[in-house]
């Protein structure tokens, strides 16, 4: 018996709880619940790859990242000193098998992903202390811009966190890039209006060394987005949204 | 210089991850050839930012090497798996314990102003799609379509979610399940497959 899309919630097979999981949206002792399952039913696994084959879908796959020699001086490494002194990859196929503990979301992964990050820090350590050098630089460019006047907007970034935020004053409206870190070369932010149902762009707000950019807001935007986009700008966004928010203007 | 591309560009799926079970580099090189752009898609989208992004996209391939027994062929496809991998730690990333601090610490701040609305939230994440994802999800409910996208995008629990929209949490739970069912009839309608 499959369980296949339907509006029946079946004892046997927790169908909410596996749609959540495939979304990633589900924690702690309900993720291990349906982990603990989907590792006994053959029907939910398949359900579940389902899932992930229609999410799949709405990414859309961008060039390779210029990551792989990374990866590569990684991989070499595992060879070169193999986890618990045993061979990574021993000759002939091993069994297939579901390993319950590694689950997506299992605390082992989490120590693996620890591990794997630590050893990432290792590889591109010198990338990560440039980047962080070049941080902390925008003092004084808020020069000829002021950012006194009231907020009528604060925009928060994917965990929350304010990191821009709107003032109006004498020189109209000023966005100020509070906490949004400079970018690498030739990107940009982006600032568009979401009132629609197709962003519109609003113009570049420079790459996070600017603190403070001078905008023209149309009267009838209410909903602001940020992001990172190549350095010319992009008719639709096509980089992360960075920071989000809503304008309020006083009465 | 960057040596991936050419390597065993013939084989399946499944016939690359078996070779990588034997330790064949190009064959994980070639993986990553194919697949390394989607990965990195996702994980830029749900992390924001670009180091995290980064270091979600190696970490997915390092552990493609050291377990790829973890991929089960008959039980879906390389690609989707790889996402919903990358989708996992960089969901694990803006879950991090600093975010819950920081989120903290802005709660505290600015107690008096309500926290940003999740249909604000969300029409942003939706805006930032590519046309054809939007046009299928702007098909669903737009309660369906915001919980999902709040929850993908946003890589927000169904609790958070549940949150952000002031909606009841039994209530998110089955507008995910019949919003992602529903995506799932509409991708298949329309004959959208990988």
């Amino acid at each position: 018996m499959s369980p296949v899309i339907g509006r029946q919630r079946s004892e046997r097979h927790p169908l909410d709880d596996l749609a959540i999981y495939a979304l990633d949206a589900l924690e702690g002792d309900e993720a291990e619940e349906v982990e603990v399952h989907v590792a006994v039913c053959a029907s939910c696994r398949q359900e579940l790859a389902a899932h992930e084959d229609a999410l799949g879908l709405l990414i859309e796959d961008g060039p390779p990242p210029a990551l792989w020699e990374a990866v590569q001086s990684q991989i070499r490494a595992d060879e070169a000193a193999p986890l618990n002194g045993t061979p990574l990859h021993p000759v002939g196929p091993g069994p297939a098998r579901l390993d319950q503990s590694a689950g997506r979301r299992g605390m082992r992964r989490r120590l693996a992903l620890l591990a794997a990050a630590a050893a990432v820090v290792a590889v591109v350590g010198v990338g990560v202390g440039t980047r962080l050098g070049n941080d902390g630089n925008g003092s004084g460019s808020l020069a000829g811009v002021s950012i006194d006047g009231p907020t009528v907007a604060v925009l928060a970034d994917a965990h929350g966190a304010d990191v821009a935020r709107v003032v109006t004053n004498d020189d109209g409206d000023v966005l100020v890039l509070e906490k949004l870190p400079p970018l690498v070369s030739e990107r940009s932010y982006q600032l568009w209006s979401v009132d629609g149902p197709r962003p519109v762009s609003l113009g570049l707000v420079g790459d996070g060394r600017d603190e403070a950019v001078p905008l023209s807001l149309p009267a009838s935007t209410s909903k602001l987005a940020i992001s990172d986009e190549p350095a010319g700008g992009s008719a639709t966004p096509t980089g992360p949204i960075v920071a989000s928010g809503a304008i309020v203007r006083p009465a | 210089m960057t040596s991936y591309a050419g390597a065993a560009p013939s084989a399946s799926d499944p016939e690359l991850v078996a070779a990588v079970a034997q330790g064949d580099e190009q064959a994980v090189a070639e993986v990553y050839r194919r697949y390394s752009g989607a990965v990195w898609a996702v994980a830029q989208r749900v992390c924001g930012d670009r180091a995290s992004a980064e270091d979600v996209c190696q970490t997915v391939f390092v552990d493609l090497w050291r377990r790829p027994e973890r991929f089960d062929p008959q039980r879906g496809k390389l690609r989707s798996w790889l996402v919903a991998q990358a989708h996992a730690r960089a969901v694990d990333v803006v879950r991090s314990e600093t975010a819950r601090q920081r989120r903290q610490e802005r709660a505290a701040r600015l107690a008096p102003t309500p926290p940003p609305s999740g249909d604000v939230e969300a029409a942003s994440l939706l805006a930032s799609l590519a046309d054809h994802v939007r046009r299928a999800l702007d098909r669903l409910a737009a309660d369906d379509r915001d919980a999902i996208v709040l929850a993908y995008f946003g890589g927000h629990s169904y609790r958070e979610t549940a949150a952000l929209l002031g909606a009841p949490e039994g209530t998110v739970k089955s507008r995910i399940r019949r919003g992602l069912e529903g995506l799932r009839r509409l991708l298949e309608a329309e004959g959208v497959t990988l």
